[in-house]
């Protein structure tokens, strides 16, 4: 029955993560597992063919250690590659590199794999990593503003809309008051959704539908539908039937997750969890209607059964104060506890970091929003700075939760799917995680991990968090994996070794989604970084001695830090370009931008003193004018990225 | 409004034991039932009078959740009194207490006056920690103590104003430097150092009127 003959010594199940390369477009990323002893060379392009789409020539590499210890790529062209790779270049994962555009010269040469070849220049390797993995959308709007003769299709849909865009800014860069910038379409319906679908009801223009809610947002009626599609919980090509399948089949799924906590009601952890998010959601969103009623109204209750069903299926995560906030417009939207789940599991891939205890990624957004006002403002910021409050941290919630309370319940709906139309569509591949892939899938046995009621009113060092995050995930770590010592210790080796310390999460055909790759292997390049920081102190490296397997400690900390951290960028008075800008949410700086210029007259004609300058803020939450700060941040958007092409 | 003094407080405890209702009570004198969850941290402010001087309380009000710690911690320093709260129905608020007294302790000026506060008081049916068990808690390590509903007010007011009467002790003692503001003290604007009755503070010339409340 074997097809193919490969050695003895190859193993039964190859995960293989691909990065697909095409011109100016970032990298796709796809992940799968085969079965080498029946995969020919020729399946495994079938494969390739049919997971990016492709119409053309392309040419695949894979990434082998020489025998110096020097990370290269090889040229795929044969069976004979396929059963060299498989032999010596697949534990944990067999990295292909497939290049769509194999005869244009200059584009592909300084890829982040590459980078992992140069034992210097840590720094700059990470740049160049986010450049890479995030934000096909943003640097579309790059690509199509400078280079606006490229793939015609695609950015004349784009470019006629951020043409006129650009055009708007100069007629009314004026008016600081001026609204015209949004809407300046009306909410998207229904006959007019239909465009970007095709006869089946698949989503054909993405990018195209997200362009549009930006310009007016969503109709109430259609929010649901489109919604999932902004919070990226559907793979690409399913078409409407497909659709109600996958939701039917997730929702299924949350059904089971759901009540296999509720069996153990009393158990002491699912207890703990349960009443600590219950005691908040009883002052989420009560005055409105929706959460309106009795504290045992079914939409309290539903998002109460959704918080602890997240907690105790993402222990790493567990619960934290304001996910209640930003589930409750979702749940309204969806009107359905499973749905609601579903896209709140969406959005934390991308929001996850922001609630780690070590406040990493909340503190480069911090100094991002510092940079950008700057850069734009510098009196104002100067004032801001006189006052000590230029660590923004005033703006804690606004970026925690994303803006959604500085807005009316109702008007942050609108603002949200605003903010999320900026955003590139990123699939999952193959459908959806709905728990960590460190849960067994019987979570009853993996769950409860201490780590989820220690995080509460544990106030031990979060060295002592990670250690109980990584002994949560010692029983699935199946690879010997390098300590943060011995990642430490050499620069070479860390980079080769990062690929070592993924997490063996792919079973066959397992969920996975394209965006997970960033903070793995960013996060693994960033632990070097870590431990010289903290190497004073002693403690992190003790832990990391005692967890060999740490795979999530190091996991756990935030992938972009060293942006900050390295001093090069600290120094730098220069704007990040969008990939970097606000750590995945670009637009958002915008808007909190938007905010503040938008007071800074009066603040600064009163001379007002801290306090009082937070409190005028903290008196304006909920009161916001949407189209008066989506306008002004559109505006401000647009001219940060027609300067960072130029 | 000038003020002779702005002290800088500071609220932590668990989560849900009260804070935000606290400071509400204090400076908007009501109670509301269903509070938003506090994120980060807010503020709060309010004029009181000790001695005949005006004092302003500038209070930060912290998130109680682990996930906010980090920082939170950045406003321990810079305060001059903190009222370390709990809850007496819920005993794991009071045995958390050793933990939160060290975190302020290791992250505040020497100075800074703690004021312990049980919350809740009304609801004295559910009562889960007794007031002699505060009291022994505050006693064992130097802490004023106080029991306070912020649904009934009771106390509210003198557990802000005892803790302000303790710092402006401290000030006529000398033991605070007010002229360095990590002690989260400063001298009010157009207030000289005579009418103080301070020692020796600087006067400050053209700062702006200052109060909100």
């Amino acid at each position: 029955m074997f097809r193919v003959k490969r050695s003895s010594d190859v193993k039964d199940v190859i995960h293989i993560k691909v990065k697909k390369y095409a011109g100016y477009f970032n990298p796709e990323s796809r992940s799968f597992a085969v079965d080498p002893h029946l995969t020919t060379f020729e399946d495994l392009q079938k494969i390739l063919i049919e997971a990016f789409n492709l119409n053309g020539p392309f040419h695949l590499t894979y990434l082998c250690r020489d025998d110096a210890g020097e990370n290269i790529f090889l040229s795929m062209l044969t069976e004979w590659d396929l059963d060299a790779a498989f032999l010596t270049s697949s534990d944990p994962h067999l990295r292909l590199k497939l290049d769509a555009e194999p005869y244009k010269d200059g584009l592909m040469s300084k890829t982040d794999w590459d980078l992992h070849d140069s034992p210097s220049g840590t720094f700059g390797n990470q740049s160049n990593v986010f450049r890479n993995f995030l934000y096909p959308v943003t640097n579309s709007m790059n690509s199509m503003l400078s280079m606006p003769n490229m793939q015609r299709n695609w950015i004349d849909s784009l470019g006629g809309a951020f043409g006129k865009l650009a055009g708007t800014l100069v007629n009314n860069s004026n008016n600081p008051d001026d609204c015209s910038f949004f809407p300046s379409k009306p909410p998207l319906d229904d006959a007019e959704f239909r465009n970007y679908l095709d006869e089946t009801g698949k989503l054909t223009k993405p990018e195209e539908l997200r362009l549009r809610v930006y310009h007016g947002g969503v109709a109430p009626a259609l929010r649901k539908v489109v919604w999932r599609m902004l919070l990226n919980i559907f793979p690409n090509q399913l078409n409407g039937k497909e659709r109600i399948a996958y939701m039917k089949k997730k929702a299924d799924e949350y059904g089971d997750l759901r009540s296999k906590w509720q069996a153990k009601a009393d158990h002491h952890e699912v207890r703990q969890i349960s009443n600590m998010v219950w005691k908040d959601v009883l002052r989420t969103d009560r005055s409105h209607p929706f959460f309106d009623g009795p504290d045992d109204n079914p939409n309290t209750i539903a998002l109460m059964n959704i918080l602890t069903t997240f907690a105790l299926t993402h222990p790493k995560v567990s619960y934290c104060q304001g996910m209640s906030d930003l589930v409750s417009p979702i749940l309204m939207v969806m009107n359905n506890e499973a749905q609601a789940y579903i896209c709140f599991c969406a959005i934390m891939i991308r929001l996850r970091n922001n609630f780690s205890t070590d406040g990493n990624t909340m503190s480069i957004k911090f100094k991002h929003l510092a940079l950008l006002l700057k850069n734009h403002d510098l009196e104002f910021f100067n004032y801001l700075k006189s006052l000590g409050a230029d660590n923004m941290f005033f703006c804690y919630r606004w970026i925690l939760l994303e803006m959604k309370r500085e807005f009316s319940f109702d008007d942050a709906v609108t603002v949200l799917e605003v903010m999320w139309s900026s955003l590139p569509p990123q699939p999952p591949v193959v459908e959806l995680p709905l728990l960590d892939d460190d849960v067994d899938s019987s979570i009853d046995k993996t769950f409860p991990s201490n780590s989820c009621s220690e995080k509460v009113n544990n106030t031990a060092s979060s060295a002592k968090l990670q250690n109980d995050f990584s002994s949560n995930t010692k029983k699935c770590a199946k690879t010997k994996t390098p300590t943060l010592l011995e990642i430490s210790s050499s620069s070479s080796s860390t980079s080769f070794n990062s690929y070592d310390t993924l997490p063996d999460s792919a079973p066959l055909l397992t969920p996975y989604v394209a965006g997970e790759d960033l903070p793995s292997i960013a996060s693994l390049t960033n632990s070097t970084d870590t431990i010289s920081t903290h190497d004073g102190s002693g403690k992190l490296v003790q832990v990391s001695k005692e967890d060999i397997q740490s795979v999530d400690a190091v996991k756990f900390f935030d992938p972009s830090a060293p942006l900050v951290n390295g001093e090069t960028k600290e120094l730098s008075n220069k704007l990040p370009p969008p990939e970097e800008l606000g750590c995945g949410n670009p637009f958002l700086m915008f808007v909190c931008l938007a905010v503040l210029l938008d007071e800074r007259d009066t603040l600064l004609a009163a001379r007002k003193e801290y306090d009082d300058m937070v409190m005028h803020f903290d008196r304006m939450v909920r009161k916001h004018q949407p189209r008066k700060v989506l306008s002004k941040a559109m505006t401000l958007f647009a001219e940060y990225l027609r300067t960072d092409v130029s | 409004m000038s003020y002779a003094y702005l002290f800088k407080y500071i609220i932590i405890g668990d989560t849900g034991v009260g804070k935000s209702c606290l400071l509400l009570q204090f400076t908007d004198k009501r109670f509301q039932p269903v509070h938003d969850l506090t994120i980060g941290v807010e503020f709060g402010a309010r004029m009181i009078t000790i001695d005949g001087k005006q004092i302003k309380l500038q209070i930060w009000d912290t998130a109680g959740q682990e996930s906010f710690r980090s920082i939170t911690r950045s406003y321990y320093r810079g305060a001059a009194g903190a009222l370390l709260v709990y809850d007496i129905t819920r005993r794991d608020t009071f045995n958390h207490l050793t933990t939160w007294l060290e975190d302020a302790r290791q992250h505040s000026s020497s100075n800074m006056v703690i004021m312990l506060i049980g919350n809740k008081s009304d609801l004295e049916a559910r009562r889960e920690v007794k007031k002699e068990e505060g009291e022994a808690f505050a006693r064992e390590h130097g802490l004023i103590f106080m029991e306070t509903s912020a649904k009934t007010a009771a106390n509210v007011e003198d557990a802000f104003i005892d803790t302000a009467k303790e710092i402006y002790e401290k000030i006529q003692e000398g033991v605070f430097d007010i002229n360095n503001e990590a002690n989260g003290i400063k001298i009010g604007p157009q207030h000289s150092p005579s009418s103080s009755g301070g020692s020796g503070g600087r006067p400050r010339p053209q700062a702006d009127g200052g109060g909100c409340c």
